[in-house]
């Protein structure tokens, strides 16, 4: 019989830190774009698993010593290799209890209809501008969940000031993966206390000034990760030379929007790109590291 | 030896796995051509996981099953497989050469794969030997050819994917299916958008190619309604009755761009294989499956725009 405890166990074998069962009446979708019952109508449950990303690889970068490895371990492995992997196991023995498994990896490199946001991991995002819905009452596709608001259902998160989900244990170093079920599972209490007292670290640390107190905006952070600050340590004289704006931006003085960093994204080759189209990441995650150590002082 | 790997291959997604004696196969098989010591052929088969359609059978969302079911299946679920099943048998001393579709390459000069982007295929390539892989398995005994072509197992029907490792050991080979599960009931031709399988069941690969990259209107939700403007028959290519050419299914897939692709070349399938689920939806009505679920995979009518909406 399939049971929360056996899920958490098996979970727990596989590779993940954390595992937290949410009943899908708690997740509460800002639309239904965003609603996991548009994908299984029948759904019961939502099944949420966290993976540590090691803090070895942000120590790295916050000694100028190595950026690449965050962006091919912490990011792409994690999220297109075991994250993948262990859906296929997971949802594997959820249908054999005769129950249908839907498995909600992270979406790179899409944005829903409407959404004008971009991800900074990647090269760049597709806003699916054409799609209308299939009938009456359905969203318009895709769907993709908010993982923020996952995590928060299932217990196990919440979606910090700098936009990233943050657990109890992990704060920020911990990428999540997601599978909705019709399977009438135990449920975990949706996470009651907040993880993110706003301290403002977040933004203080930002090289490109991404962050301020209503969230993150994400064309100026996918600028500043991607290396547009002069703090990047693999940056040349020769980038942006004949720029009349180049003292603003790599002081990341410059204010960026959807036109105007995809304009300057094919200039940023510091480091290769990786498969997937992952972008290396060469801010540092500055912010994360700075709400880690907040949260490691308050002992959150 | 036989037990091991089946274990190991098990440990590593492999749900159903099936060995065949090469006396199983003719001389001039390209196993042959690949290994001619080949003594067994295993088959390492992977379900898809019905919920992965789901999305695609409410029209809510796509990106899951061409990243799930087919770029991951293939590009790292598969080859992992193979690999710790060849390592262990290299480890008992006999060789073991994994074989995996090789998405990109073709013998034939002009056919195409729908799975990836026709203008990504390197074509006319005979000597970059490649097995029969739907023969291949059924001679392995993991299930029956279906009239789409597919192969349906009794677990899972045609929701499932495979891959072969050819080795000089020799094996208890698997007893061969019988075939039982089609019908020839037909849904699979009734149910694909652009009509590319024939009433004998054979394939058009370019019209395959077409319409499993959305180019039915009815059927995809991302087409913009002006769509195929450049095109005379553009109704009939929307409402997926267009007979394409190999040069006309170019035409129509450079103007096919609805979805972005997934990596290695794989492209977006909006159709969803319509085929395989009208065949699943068949063989479990008839509770011919060993695989049951608590609820039929459909719950509701099929959704379908209007034709009209693109006049």
């Amino acid at each position: 019989m399939l049971t929360s405890e056996f899920i958490k166990q098996k979970a727990k074998e596989l590779g993940a830190a954390v595992c937290g069962i949410g009943d899908i009446n708690n997740f509460v979708p800002e639309s239904l774009q965003r609603d996991p019952k548009a994908i299984l109508p029948s759904a019961k449950c939502i099944i949420g698993f966290g993976f540590p990303v090691p803090k070895g690889l942000y120590r790295t970068m916050e000694n100028d010593s190595q950026f690449y490895t965050y962006t091919t371990m912490g990011v792409k492995y994690i999220d297109e290799e075991l994250a993948e992997i262990f859906l296929l196991k997971m949802g594997g023995m959820i249908e054999d209890a005769g129950y249908d498994a839907c498995l909600q990896k992270h979406v790179p490199n899409l944005r829903i209809q409407g959404d004008k946001t971009t991800n900074p991991e990647v090269k760049d995002t597709y806003e699916l501008i054409h799609a209308v819905a299939v009938e009456e009452g359905k969203p318009v596709p895709d769907v993709i969940i908010d993982f923020g608001e996952a995590a928060r259902c299932c217990g196990i998160g919440e979606k910090g000031l700098s936009g990233r989900v943050l657990n109890e244990k992990y704060g920020p170093f911990m990428r999540f993966c997601f599978i909705i079920t019709d399977a009438p599972l135990e449920c975990d209490e949706p996470l009651k206390k907040h993880i993110c007292d706003n301290c403002g670290e977040c933004i203080k640390a930002c090289p490109g000034k991404a962050i301020d107190e209503n969230g993150l905006d994400t064309w100026q952070c996918a600028v500043y990760y991607k290396g547009a600050h002069k703090s990047n340590p693999f940056m040349t004289e020769e980038f942006l030379k004949d720029d009349p704006e180049r003292e603003a931006i790599i002081n990341g003085k410059k204010r960026f929007d959807s036109v105007s960093a995809r304009k300057i994204f094919s200039q940023m080759r510091f480091l290769p790109q990786t498969h997937w189209g992952y972008a290396p990441c060469l801010c540092g995650k500055k912010c994360d590291i700075a709400c880690f150590k907040h949260l490691k002082g308050v002992k959150k | 030896m036989k037990d091991s790997i089946i274990r190991i291959a098990k440990e590593n997604l492999a749900d159903i796995v099936g060995f065949a004696s090469s006396e199983r196969f003719d001389k001039n098989d390209p196993i042959f051509k690949i290994f001619p010591e080949t003594k067994t052929v295993i088959c390492l088969a992977f379900r898809v996981l019905r919920g992965i359609y789901r999305g695609t059978e409410e029209g809510t969302t796509y990106y899951q099953y061409t990243t799930m079911a087919v770029e991951n299946m293939e590009e790292t679920v598969m080859p992992m497989a193979q690999l710790r099943v060849a390592n262990f048998i290299e480890e008992q001393g006999c060789i073991a050469i994994p074989q995996r579709r090789h998405q990109q390459i073709m013998a034939e000069a002009d056919s195409v794969n729908p799975e990836v982007g026709y203008n990504t295929i390197f074509r006319n390539r005979p000597q970059e030997n490649q097995m029969n892989f739907t023969e291949t398995a059924v001679k392995c005994g993991i299930g029956e050819k279906g009239l789409s072509g597919a192969i349906l197992t009794d677990e899972f029907g045609p929701m499932i994917r495979y891959c072969f490792i050819l080795t000089d050991a020799i094996i208890d080979e698997t007893a061969l299916r019988e075939p039982h599960l089609c019908d020839n009931c037909k849904k699979c031709i009734k149910a694909c958008h652009g009509n590319a399988i024939s009433e004998d069941g054979s394939l058009d690969p370019w019209q395959c190619a077409v319409y499993y990259n959305g180019a039915n209107g009815t059927k995809n939700p991302f087409m913009p309604k002006d769509a195929y403007a450049d095109f005379e028959d553009r109704i009939k290519i929307i409402a997926g009755e267009a007979k394409v050419t190999p040069e006309k299914a170019r035409k129509i897939l450079d103007a096919t761009y609805f979805y972005p692709p997934a990596q290695h070349a794989y492209t977006a399938s909006i159709c969803g294989r319509a085929c395989d689920t009208a065949c699943y939806m068949h063989l479990e009505e008839q509770g011919k499956l060993t695989k049951k679920f608590k609820r039929p995979f459909r719950t509701r009518e099929e959704w379908k725009f209007d034709i009209e909406d693109f006049k």
